[in-house]
């Protein structure tokens, strides 16, 4: 039994934060009771059915031979099994990628009578997430020096940028992106002021050099920005711009994979950082950002609810801005001209409907109109 | 209007073909089902080069704000079913294709 002990939080030791915030809770331990008073179990018999569990990877089979060797009457033990499924293990069901509500119908009973324990979870999480929220504010209240932290972000983006830019690790650059986006939302003249440290910056980014008539020019990241600039504009610009000017653009064309990927990353922190908060307009608060961080699959710090259907763990990142509890600017609106007329609007979108009555429904040309005609709904 | 339609419409048709026949449509449909977004745009901007084919999974990053490695699956999948009859047009690294 101890053995077994052992090697179930060895397991629980492996799975995902919510599980194991689930079987270390209250609500679960209430959950236990329960079905040791419903039973009349001892508590060493049913921690031995859930063991059991845990040691064959959730094979939930083994739940029926374990019935076997307990004192339960033969007809209560399809009820048992089902509440010891649906009590504990249809909580975190979609964190174990296992179907529990299945098992509970294969055995004849409902799934939906265990919702409340679902629910408990669900609470459990939106508790800690709080907990963590604060404790993550109050940390960074206690510690954060803006005069210091501004110093810190305009030598950063004078001499350091090159190092920025390259940094992949996602801890430093979602922590100097709260430190940025708190700056830029509570201190009014840091925007002007980090916008032209970054114009001026002469940091060489790439061993390839820029060709302008005026004659050939350092990779640096103030001579790429004005590149862009002198092909795109100085307006925002969305990623198809910036691909379409990687792509096909003199300078960005010579440039190898790898020297590409960096002016890619300059110029969405660019994007990110002049057209702020514009920039952010279809971004969720909690994922801003102004040096750009390569999502790559991590552990996420906010736990997730339990879902309906067990899935695979969606482990995309999600970090906590400090500056969320700060005063925010307000979302700039979508920078659609004032005096663009609704006759207009509804010309453009006649015109995509005349364009999509001549191609078969499920072209690839009818799919883009579609698509286009998406995107403008979604602007207006 | 937008000018990657009238670029693509100017294509060869047998290489318009390629990427817009039921077949491919259906494996598109199979992809904007299992990655939630919608492709159709991003075929034709391949096809007319504005997004390099090579930085597919970049773009694609970058345009519904997938995690790398998503976009890179999507990618692969996007080059091994869609794009793989116009993989010489498009100067496709077939290297990194079929690696199980």
């Amino acid at each position: 039994m101890e053995d077994k002990a052992i090697q179930f939080l060895n397991k629980l030791d492996k799975l995902s934060e919510e599980v194991r915030l689930y079987f270390s809770s209250a609500p679960e331990a209430k959950a236990l009771k329960e079905i040791q008073t419903d039973y009349q179990l001892s508590s060493d018999n049913l921690d031995n059915l859930i063991y059991d569990i845990f040691i064959a990877d959730f094979d939930l089979s083994v739940l029926d031979n374990g019935l076997k060797t307990i004192n339960v009457p033969t007809p209560s033990q399809s009820k048992l099994a089902a509440d010891i499924l649906g009590k504990i293990f249809l909580p975190v069901a979609s964190f174990l990628k296992i179907d529990v509500k299945a098992e509970i119908i294969k055995r004849g009973h409902r799934p939906e009578i265990y919702k409340s324990y679902e629910d408990d979870l669900a609470d459990l999480i939106e508790d800690q997430n709080f907990d963590d929220l604060e404790e993550v504010v109050n940390l960074h209240e206690s510690t954060f020096n803006p005069i210091e932290e501004e110093n810190i972000s305009l030598d950063l983006f004078d001499k350091g940028l090159k190092g920025v830019i390259n940094d992949s690790d996602v801890n430093s650059i979602t922590t100097l992106n709260g430190a940025l986006i708190y700056l830029l939302t509570n201190k009014p003249d840091f925007h002007n002021k980090i916008n032209k440290v970054l114009f001026d910056n002469q940091e060489v980014i790439t061993t390839q050099n820029l060709t302008w008539e005026e004659g050939t020019k350092a990779g640096t990241v103030a001579n790429w920005l004005k590149d862009f600039i002198k092909e795109n504009g100085s307006d925002i610009y969305n990623s198809v711009v910036l691909s379409k000017y990687l792509a096909t653009s003199p300078n960005p064309q010579l440039l190898s994979e790898e020297e590409r990927k960096i002016v890619r990353r300059l110029l969405r922190l660019y994007r990110n950082l002049v057209f702020f908060p514009e920039s952010m307009n279809d971004v969720s608060m909690e994922e801003w950002e102004i040096i750009p961080v390569e999502k790559v699959s991590v552990e996420k710090p906010i736990l997730g609810k339990p879902q309906d259907n067990p899935v695979p763990i969606v482990m995309e990142r999600k970090e906590i801005i400090p500056a969320g509890k700060k005063t925010v600017a307000p979302k700039a609106s979508i920078a659609t001209p004032a005096e663009i007329s609704k006759m207009e609007t509804d010309s453009e979108d006649s015109k995509l409907i005349s364009l999509l009555t001549k191609y078969a429904p499920n072209s690839l040309e009818a799919r883009v109109v579609k698509e286009e005609i998406k995107r403008r709904q979604k602007k207006s | 209007m937008f000018d990657y339609f009238e670029k693509f419409n100017s294509l060869d048709p047998k290489i318009k073909e390629k990427v817009s026949n039921p077949f491919v449509m259906g494996v598109i449909d199979e992809l904007e089902k299992k990655y939630g977004v919608d492709l159709a745009t991003v075929v034709m901007m391949v096809m007319i080069k504005t997004v390099l084919i090579n930085d597919l999974a970049i773009h694609l990053s970058d345009q519904f704000s997938l995690s790398e490695d998503k976009a890179k699956s999507l990618a692969t999948e996007l080059k091994e079913k869609v794009f793989l009859g116009v993989a010489d047009y498009l100067g496709m690294d077939l290297s990194q294709l079929f690696v199980t």
